[in-house]
């Protein structure tokens, strides 16, 4: 690795060093305890895909360049300076981990190796070696912050053929302003993905429960986060707080992301409006009495996945669980589940990826969770999960189908 | 010449340790307090006790050991409290405090159970790192504190066995007297090693055990044992 190069890597080494990180680089005491605490563990039983073996890789690089014991007395630590081998191992560090957290619950120090492979993803990004795919559609995801204007006319267009569909589903006369757009001083702003289903569905219950609502020109997922470049990810965020602050709404509705989801709810701050994932908005309609599901209207056995940064990163826990409850009259409970269930493989872009065998391999523990419950329908509440465990059922041939809880909840509303 | 270096490790570099301890702990908190705060919420969730009581009920019972591994788990909780005692015996070993006699006893409490459960406990977390996976986890510090903290509990125990016993019919006891005049006077900056300690056959084992002590004492910022103040701080981000 040239000098330079590494220069400019341990630059951002040290302008990573935020207070977290510094509690997690000398807090470690290796004590093992988060060893196969990762489904990627599990599925391939390697130390480079344990979250302490993942969080060496980077720990060792701070103790080189941040630490005095690291310079003076570097195989005390193993401390270790930039090089090629470093650097292709914070890459299969970085992109086995899916930022899941299960690690830090199950951490007696609640290290969160998630934010450490964040400082990998960011390195590897410097020195060129990160996934061109994410770093792509990061890319093209800042170009339609800085030009949405040039955007706007086309997506209207899309828009007004998918109100079409709302309007069948709710057997109303005409399909205008279904989908609003734009709308100032709306109660909600929702923000969808680039997928119909992600805006159809919503789009339906929002008009079921007569919601004065309006939908975001952008996309929720983060490309800018799962690639782990900092700066991008904020502008993604960001076009989002703007857009909702410009519209004076109360409140901003995340679409079945989990990723997402976090981001704008956990680390962007303060902000000035509330924000929701769908799944309470569901919820809260339910308690309010503002839409109906039709009870007890599935019989198969159903059982629901909690995306990992809508339950132990973000607390929503209860919610789908009541939902799917009034719908269906045989739910399973995953084991373990809560905060202890494990991750499906898909999370932090992984699923974005050419990995296909790799996340078979380490879904390995939540396609063990499915089976054992028997379930027929896996419900869960995020695109990466969805993916992911499609990914899984025809991996390992399970006679499963894999649902959105708002696909479930739109074949079971009544208007 | 012996004698110097004796007396280097029993005055001087005592000084020299704590300086280090404290100086070390104050600068490491010093920089995480004036480095860059998360802007976000690190939580995890469920949130089962309010966050004080969350983090002293992590840091203390620590349910994360005991949920995987009970073996482990009870080591943990022994050598920390056998710890905890470790420190109340040595400020013990300054002045008396009237307020630990509530339970009436000799130095130091648990009449030598202090220092054997200190060095199992010890020789667990070492044997331990010799199996796999931990064996691949470790790293050469790992090993090393084990071995300096085992040497040190060693030696202080041995001291502590054969006075309170009477090993050798009386031969070995340094009487808790002496190790009171030599701790008193180093904390009242007057520093003194008595003849009851300077004249004991058991000398070189007093000036070893300072020795090894005092080098924990200056690693102890610098390397994981910084766990101790750090780990309610980590805890406590889990919680925010």
């Amino acid at each position: 690795m040239e000098k330079e190069k590494a220069m400019e890597l341990k630059q951002i080494l040290k302008t990573r060093l935020n207070r977290p990180m510094r509690y997690y680089i000398d807090t470690c005491t290796r004590c093992g305890l988060c060893y196969d605490t990762c489904h990627a563990f599990q599925g391939i039983p390697k130390k480079e895909y344990s979250p302490v073996g993942r969080a060496e890789v980077v720990r060792k690089l701070y103790k080189k360049y941040t630490r005095p014991g690291g310079f003076i007395f570097p195989y005390g630590t193993d401390a270790t300076k930039f090089s090629d081998t470093v650097m292709d191992q914070l890459y299969e560090a970085a992109w086995s981990c899916t930022g899941c957290r299960r690690c830090a619950v199950n951490c007696p120090f609640g290290i969160d190796t998630g934010q450490m492979m964040g400082v990998a993803k960011h390195l590897l990004i410097a020195n060129g070696t990160a996934p061109e795919e994410l770093v792509m559609l990061a890319d093209a995801a800042v170009e339609k912050g800085k030009s949405i204007d040039q955007f706007k006319e086309g997506y209207r267009n899309v828009i007004r053929d998918l109100e079409k569909e709302v309007q069948r589903k709710l057997s109303l006369p005409a399909s205008d302003g279904l989908i609003p757009m734009e709308k100032k001083d709306a109660t909600i702003l929702y923000v969808g993905l680039a997928g119909a289903h992600s805006i159809v569905n919503p789009a339906i219950i929002f008009n079921a429960a007569k919601e004065n609502w309006t939908l975001s020109f952008f996309e929720a997922v983060n490309f800018g986060f799962f690639a782990g470049d900092p700066a991008k990810a904020n502008f993604i965020a960001q076009r989002i707080i703007k857009e909702a602050t410009a519209l004076n709404v109360k409140e901003v509705v995340v679409v079945e992301c989990g990723t997402a989801f976090r981001i704008l709810r956990a680390l962007m701050g303060k902000l000035p409006f509330k924000v929701t994932s769908i799944v309470e908005l569901i919820h809260r309609y339910l308690k309010e009495g503002r839409i109906k599901l039709k009870e007890g209207a599935v019989s198969d056995a159903v059982t629901y996945h909690d995306p990992c940064q809508l339950g132990r990163n973000g607390g929503v826990y209860d919610e789908p669980r009541e939902v799917i409850r009034k719908i269906v009259t045989d739910y399973r409970e995953m084991s373990p589940t809560r905060e202890q269930n494990w991750c499906c493989g898909g999370g932090g872009g992984l699923v974005a990826l050419d990995n296909e065998e790799f996340r078979i391999k380490t879904g390995k523990p939540k396609k063990e969770q499915i089976v054992a419950t028997g379930a027929k329908i896996v419900v869960t509440a995020c695109e990466n999960c969805v993916s992911q465990l499609k990914t899984i059922q025809s991996g390992y041939g399970l006679d499963v189908e894999v649902k959105y809880l708002t696909e479930l909840v739109c074949e079971n509303i009544i208007v | 010449m012996w004698s110097k270096i004796f007396y280097f490790a029993m005055v001087p570099m005592v000084y020299a340790a704590f300086a280090v301890l404290i100086g070390g702990l104050l600068f490491k908190l010093g920089v995480v307090f004036f480095s860059k705060k998360f802007p976000g919420s690190l939580a995890t969730y469920p949130k089962r006790l309010p966050r004080p009581v969350g983090v002293a009920a992590e840091a203390f019972a620590v349910p994360a050991a005991w949920k995987k591994d009970k073996v482990f788990w009870v080591f943990i909780i022994a050598y920390h409290a056998a710890f905890v005692l470790l420190f109340i015996g040595h400020l013990e070993l300054i002045r008396e405090f009237k307020v630990l006699q509530i339970i009436p006893h000799d130095v130091f409490l648990g009449a030598g159970s202090v220092g054997i459960i200190l060095i199992i406990s010890v020789l667990y977390f070492l044997f331990r790192r010799f199996k796999s996976p931990w064996r691949e986890i470790s790293v050469p510090e790992d090993f090393l504190i084990l071995i300096l903290l085992f040497l040190t509990m060693l030696i202080g125990s041995h001291l502590h066995l054969s006075a309170r016993y009477y090993a050798g019919g009386g031969a070995f006891d340094i009487p808790v007297g002496a190790y009171r005049e030599y701790l008193s006077n180093l904390v009242a900056f007057k520093p003194v090693v008595p003849s009851g300690i300077a004249d004991s056959p058991h000398y070189v084992l007093v000036v070893l055990h300072v020795f090894l002590a005092n080098l924990v004492l200056m690693m102890f910022p610098f390397t994981k044992m910084v766990h101790m103040a750090f780990a309610f701080l980590s805890l406590n981000l889990r919680r925010k």
